[in-house]
């Protein structure tokens, strides 16, 4: 972390004090940043967050794998067939402005309350966000490189495999991205809805319900670390894997 | 002698629908010319004259409407034609090193990774080419592109390499040298060269016959024998007195088909 963004930082536990200090806001429902630290550190060092982070995590990662295995893979098929494209695109389109928590009981009546309903509600929503994704780099993969690919006498799979699937890789990694947030979101959301055994969205709600305050903010807040974190993590891969992106 | 490439009354229209009205633009009229092994010809042209859609022909990636295009057929899977492209960053893949993508025409026919890797560096090392076969072509200057580009073209050691004004967006100083090491490169070799440009300097420099295609629809207009001494240094060349009756060839040929 660099100097402005400390002083940033800095600003904003300042802030905290004194709204919360000064009474500007009910100190009940807003406790000082010393006491949801002290909260947080005794939620992880007794294990309670622990449990919650890697029952989350497991469900975002599932979800997330999955979502990414299917949605890429048919999105690559329907971008590389021209017709295909053209009869789902609309359907994709719809399908992926249903705002994936409509979806909840549907698949409640599926799937049950288990792990299973949560993690087909990312697979299914997540899923199309990556299909459209990678069917827009397979249909704008650059025709010039395909063209050298053919100059070269490339048959049709050695240019799908060595230029259009390279080619769409920035775009299928931006979906990703998206993905990777929304993956927790739905996970953290659900765990609210339909409950679990460890969970931090099922944290989160429990401690609101019981009014444990301090430890509402301090889930909320290991909540923000994990995906902070999640995505700093998948940045790096992304200029690993995808270095030559916008280049 | 047999010939290399052999163009016979080549036609070709396309259907340009980005218009208000989408009409039928006829690109090529009725090209006959041929190309002996070894030879290097140019082809100049005014913009929009058809020279891209010829060599995208002879190339094998269009199709003529009539006529007839007769180039050596691929052996062993390894092309025999060679193509650059004017656009060196649309057509190397950036995905790829430097080496891989010199390889990638040898990796494509299966040549196995040592073997290929080998050749790599030996058309480097003929080429001049300095860099760092690990780099990202997204890490070097245009020049070194454009040099990557034509050294992939000629990996596969084929014989005809198809260029498409491979000079044309490089700065003066890179152009000159390029121009230089591919022809040394091509005395070495005995390879044919098929070459489009708009500089009818450099489209004279070049070669030994010079193709003029006419405005849209593209016919041969004249070809000119250039016999010119080589090797050639573009600094003698631009005064010697055959040069300057070859271009002043071409303006007139040009005069005549524009009309001043």
């Amino acid at each position: 972390m660099n100097k402005t963004a400390l002083l940033g930082v800095a600003c904003f536990l300042a802030l905290w004090y004194c709204v919360s200090g000064l009474g500007l806001v009910n100190p009940v429902l807003f406790p000082m940043p010393h006491v949801v630290a002290i909260k947080m550190a005794e939620l992880v060092y007794t294990g309670r967050a622990i449990s919650d982070v890697v029952g989350t995590v497991y469900r975002t990662a599932i979800g997330f794998a999955a979502a990414a295995i299917i949605g890429i893979g048919l999105g690559l098929v329907t971008g590389y067939l021209k017709s295909v494209y053209g009869a789902l695109n609309f359907l994709i389109d719809f399908f992926r402005s249903i705002p994936a928590t409509a979806l909840f009981p549907m698949f409640m009546l599926f799937v049950g309350i288990g792990d299973l309903a949560k993690v087909s509600v990312v697979i299914f929503s997540c899923g199309l966000i990556n299909m459209v994704h990678a069917a827009y780099g397979v249909r704008n993969a650059r025709q010039s490189r395909i063209l050298a690919a053919r100059s070269m006498r490339a048959t049709k799979w050695q240019t799908f495999g060595k230029v259009i699937f390279p080619e769409a890789m920035p775009h299928v990694f931006a979906g990703l991205r998206t993905t990777l947030s929304l993956s927790l979101v739905l996970v953290v959301v659900m765990e609210m809805f339909i409950g679990t055994q460890a969970g931090l969205g099922q944290r989160i709600y429990e401690a609101h319900l019981m009014f444990r305050i301090p430890e509402m903010y301090a889930t909320i807040g290991i909540a923000g670390i994990l995906g902070y974190l999640m995505n700093k993590g998948f940045v790096l891969c992304e200029r690993k894997l995808v270095h030559w992106a916008g280049k | 002698m047999e010939q290399a490439i052999v163009i016979q009354e080549v036609c070709k229209s396309y259907f340009d629908s980005s218009r208000d009205r989408p009409q039928e633009t006829v690109a090529l009229a009725d090209v006959s010319f041929t190309v002996r092994p070894g030879e290097l010809v140019t082809i100049f042209g005014p913009n929009g004259c058809g020279k891209t859609t010829l060599l995208n022909i002879v190339g094998g990636l269009d199709q003529p409407d009539r006529g007839v295009v007769r180039v050596p057929t691929g052996n062993g899977g390894v092309s025999r034609v060679g193509f650059v492209f004017q656009n060196y960053t649309e057509s190397l893949f950036p995905w790829r090193s430097v080496l891989a993508n010199i390889g990638f025409p040898l990796e494509l026919a299966d040549v196995d990774r040592k073997d290929r890797d080998r050749r790599v560096r030996d058309m480097c090392d003929a080429l001049g080419i300095k860099v760092d076969l690990a780099a990202y072509p997204y890490q070097l200057s245009g020049g070194q592109r454009q040099l990557v580009a034509i050294a992939r073209a000629l990996v596969s050691r084929p014989e005809i390499v198809l260029m498409d004004e491979p000079f044309s967006s490089l700065d003066y100083q890179n152009k000159i040298m390029i121009e230089q090491r591919l022809l040394d490169l091509w005395q070495e070799s005995g390879v044919t060269i098929l070459l489009v440009s708009h500089d009818i300097d450099e489209a004279i420099y070049l070669a030994d016959r010079v193709v003029l295609l006419s405005r849209r629809p593209g016919r041969v207009l004249e070809v000119l024998e250039t016999r010119l001494e080589r090797p050639r240094r573009l600094e003698q060349m631009v005064e010697s007195p055959r040069f300057l009756e070859l271009k002043a060839r071409a303006l007139s040929v040009f005069r005549g088909e524009i009309g001043v």
